[in-house]
C-alpha cells in the first residue's frame, strides 16, 4: 500500500458521493416536471391521478434536502461578503472555520428534529395517498448529513483562498 | 424577538450564507424561549409543504432551456428586425427582446445571460460604450421579475397567501412601464455617443416577417404560460411545467439546438439553484413563524399607524427602506423576510395587498441593479468581461428612471390594480 492511497480512496469517495447526489437532483427535478404534466394531461383525458400533485410536493422536499449540498457546492447559496472579502488569508481561514461552525449548529438541529420527525412519521399518514409519512421527513436527516459534509469540504477545498470573489445572484 | 433581531443581523455580518442565516436566528430565539427544538425541523418541513412553490423551479428551468434551446435567440433576431433601424439599434434590441423575453421566463439572471451573450459580443465589434450596455442588458433583464411570470411574484404570493393570477396580472402594467424609458434613455445616449450607433439595417418588412415566423414557436410560450394560467387551463404551477416541457419539445424538434445530453446538465444547475432558494424559504417559514408568535407585524403595525397618519408617507418610509434594505440583502430573503410585516401594515391603512405586493416586489426589482449586489448587474459585467464597479457607474441614470416608475406605481394604484379587478380579483 502507497501513502497516497487512502488520499485517494477518500478523494473517490468525495467524487462517488457527489456524483450520487447529482444524480439524485437530476432524477427529482425530472420526477417533479413529469409528475405535474401528467397530472394536467390526465385532467384533460379523463384519467385522473390524483395523487401526482402530493407525490410532486414530497419531491420538491427532497430536492431541497439532497440538493442543497449541491447548491453549496455549486455557489448557489448566496452570503453578504462585505466583511469577508477584505479579510488577510489567516482572518479569512478564521472566519471560513466560524461561518462553517455556525452552519454545523443549524444542520445538527435539522438532523435531530429530522430523526423525531422521522420516528412520528411511523405513525403519521399523508392526506391523499395515506402513506406513512417517514420516507418524506427522513430526507431532513440524510439531506442535512449531506450538507455537513461538503460545508467541512468547502471549508478544505476553499483553504488557500476561502472568499474567492462575488458569486452570482441567484434570481 | 431581541435574539431573533440580533441573531439575523451578527449571522449575516458575519458572512454565514443567509439561507442558514434564518434558521440559526430562528434556532436562538427558540432556545430563549424553551421552545422545543424539533419546532425548528417540523417548520422548515411545512414551508416546503407547498405546491404552488414549485412553480419557481419550473420558471427557472424554463429560463435555462430557453437560451439552451435556441428560443431566446430567435426571439432576439425578430426584435433586431424589428427595431434595428433605429440609432442605437443594438440597445433598442436589448430592451425589446429582454422584454419579450421576461413575459415567457421568471428569472432576471437567465434573461439577462441569454441577451448579453447573443448581443455583447456584436456590441463590442461595433464599439458601443460595453460598459453602458452592460448596465442597460442588466436593467432590462430585471423585467423578467415583474412581468409574469415571476418567481418574485409567486414567492410573494405564497408567503401572504395571495392569488398568484392577481399578482401575475398586476405586474404587466408596472412592467411595461419602464420600457419606454428604457429606449428613450438608449437612444438618448445613441444620440450623444457617435457615429458607431448608427442604425444597423434598414428597416425591411419581409425581414421581420421571416423572423417573426421563425420566432412564432419560441413566442408560442408566452401564450402557453400567460393563456394558460389567465384563462383557467393551468394553475401557475402547471402553466410552468407545462412550459419545460414545450421548451424542450421546441428547443429539440423544431430548433435543434438542445440536445438531449445538455438537458441533464442544465436540469442539475436549475436544481441547484432551486435548493439554495427552497433551503431559503425553508428557513424564512422559520423565522417567520417565530416572528408572527412574538407578534412582530402587529406591533409593527401598530407603531405605524399610531406615529404616522398619512398613507402616502408610509408608502415613502416602505420604500426608502426597501431601497435601503434592498442594497446588502438578496431579493428573495428580502421578500420572505419583510413581505408579511409590510403588507399587514399596509392592509391597516386600508391599501390593497396586491398593490403593496407588487409595489415591494417592484423594489426588489431595483435591487437587482443596486449596488454592491445586483445580481444581474453580475451576470451581464460577467459576460461583458468588465469589472462590476465601471457598468455599475452607468446605471445610476437607469435606476433613477426605475425609480420614478416606483413613485409612479406606489401612488396610482389603479396603474396595479386594474387588469387584475377587470378579470374578477
Amino acid at each position: 500500500m502507497t501513502d497516497d492511497q487512502p488520499a485517494g480512496s477518500l478523494h473517490k469517495f468525495i467524487a462517488a458521493y457527489r456524483y450520487v447526489a447529482d444524480r439524485a437532483v437530476m432524477l427529482i427535478f425530472g420526477f417533479m416536471v413529469i409528475s405535474v404534466v401528467v397530472e394536467v394531461i390526465g385532467r384533460y383525458l379523463n384519467f385522473t391521478i390524483s395523487h401526482s400533485v402530493e407525490t410532486a410536493t414530497f419531491a420538491q422536499i427532497w430536492l431541497t434536502t439532497i440538493g442543497a449540498s449541491v447548491a453549496l457546492r455549486h455557489g448557489s447559496m448566496f452570503a453578504l461578503d462585505t466583511l469577508t472579502r477584505h479579510l488577510g488569508l489567516a482572518l479569512a481561514r478564521a472566519f471560513s472555520i466560524l461561518i462553517a461552525a455556525f452552519s454545523l449548529i443549524l444542520i445538527t438541529v435539522l438532523i435531530y428534529g429530522g430523526v423525531i420527525l422521522t420516528q412520528s412519521g411511523f405513525h403519521q399518514l399523508s392526506p391523499v395517498m395515506q402513506m406513512p409519512m417517514w420516507p418524506i421527513f427522513i430526507s431532513l436527516p440524510i439531506g442535512m448529513v449531506l450538507l455537513g459534509g461538503e460545508v467541512i469540504l468547502q471549508v478544505i477545498e476553499k483553504w488557500q483562498n476561502p472568499f474567492p470573489g462575488n458569486e452570482e445572484e441567484l434570481t | 424577538m431581541i435574539a431573533l433581531g440580533f441573531g439575523f443581523f451578527f449571522f449575516i455580518a458575519v458572512g454565514v450564507p443567509v439561507a442558514f442565516v434564518f434558521g440559526l436566528a430562528a434556532f436562538a430565539a427558540v432556545v430563549m424561549s424553551d421552545l422545543p427544538l424539533v419546532v425548528i425541523a417540523h417548520r422548515f418541513f411545512t414551508g416546503l409543504n407547498n405546491f404552488t412553490l414549485m412553480a419557481i423551479s419550473f420558471f427557472l428551468l424554463t429560463g435555462m432551456l430557453m437560451e439552451a434551446g435556441g428560443l431566446a435567440r430567435r426571439i432576439i433576431d425578430f426584435a433586431m428586425a424589428l427595431v434595428g433601424w433605429i440609432t442605437g439599434s443594438l440597445l433598442m434590441v436589448a430592451v425589446i427582446a429582454a422584454t419579450a423575453l421576461a413575459a415567457m421566463s421568471g428569472s432576471g439572471s437567465a434573461d439577462t445571460a441569454a441577451v448579453s451573450s447573443a448581443l455583447l459580443p456584436d456590441m463590442k465589434r461595433r464599439k458601443y460604450n460595453i460598459d453602458y450596455s452592460a448596465a442597460l442588458i442588466a436593467t432590462a433583464g430585471t423585467l423578467a421579475q415583474i412581468i409574469p411570470p415571476s418567481t418574485m411574484l409567486v414567492l410573494i404570493a405564497v408567503t401572504n397567501n395571495l392569488s398568484v393570477s392577481a399578482l401575475f396580472l398586476g405586474g404587466i402594467v408596472p412592467g411595461l412601464l419602464v420600457v419606454p424609458g428604457l429606449l428613450f434613455m438608449s437612444w438618448r445616449h445613441a444620440k450623444k455617443g457617435g457615429a458607431q450607433y448608427s442604425a444597423i439595417e434598414e428597416f425591411n418588412l419581409r425581414k421581420v416577417g421571416t423572423t417573426f415566423v421563425k420566432a412564432i414557436p419560441a413566442l408560442g410560450l408566452g401564450v402557453v404560460i400567460s393563456g394558460g394560467i389567465f384563462s383557467g387551463l393551468f394553475t401557475p404551477t402547471e402553466a410552468a411545467a407545462v412550459a419545460v416541457v414545450y421548451t424542450i419539445v421546441v428547443g429539440r424538434f423544431v430548433y435543434r439546438e438542445l440536445s438531449f445530453r445538455d438537458i441533464p446538465k442544465i436540469t442539475l444547475k436549475a436544481g441547484a439553484i432551486s435548493s439554495g432558494i427552497m433551503f431559503l424559504v425553508g428557513g424564512a417559514m422559520i423565522f417567520n413563524w417565530l416572528m408572527a408568535t412574538e407578534g412582530v407585524p402587529d406591533l409593527v403595525a401598530s407603531w405605524f399607524t399610531g406615529n404616522i397618519d398619512q398613507t402616502w408617507l408610509f408608502l415613502l418610509l416602505m420604500n426608502v427602506f426597501l431601497m435601503i434594505f434592498g442594497m446588502p440583502m438578496e431579493s428573495f430573503a428580502m421578500i420572505l423576510l419583510l413581505s408579511p410585516i409590510f403588507l399587514e401594515v399596509g392592509v391597516s391603512y386600508g391599501l390593497d395587498p396586491v398593490h403593496i405586493a407588487v409595489v415591494f416586489v417592484f423594489n426588489c426589482v431595483i435591487a437587482m441593479i443596486t449596488p454592491p449586489f445586483g445580481g444581474t448587474l453580475f451576470v451581464s459585467a460577467m459576460v461583458a468581461q468588465r469589472p462590476i464597479s465601471m457598468v455599475t457607474r452607468h446605471v445610476y441614470p437607469l435606476w433613477a428612471m426605475i425609480t420614478v416608475v416606483l413613485l409612479l406605481i406606489t401612488y396610482v394604484p389603479e396603474l396595479v390594480l386594474f387588469l387584475p379587478r377587470a378579470a374578477g380579483f
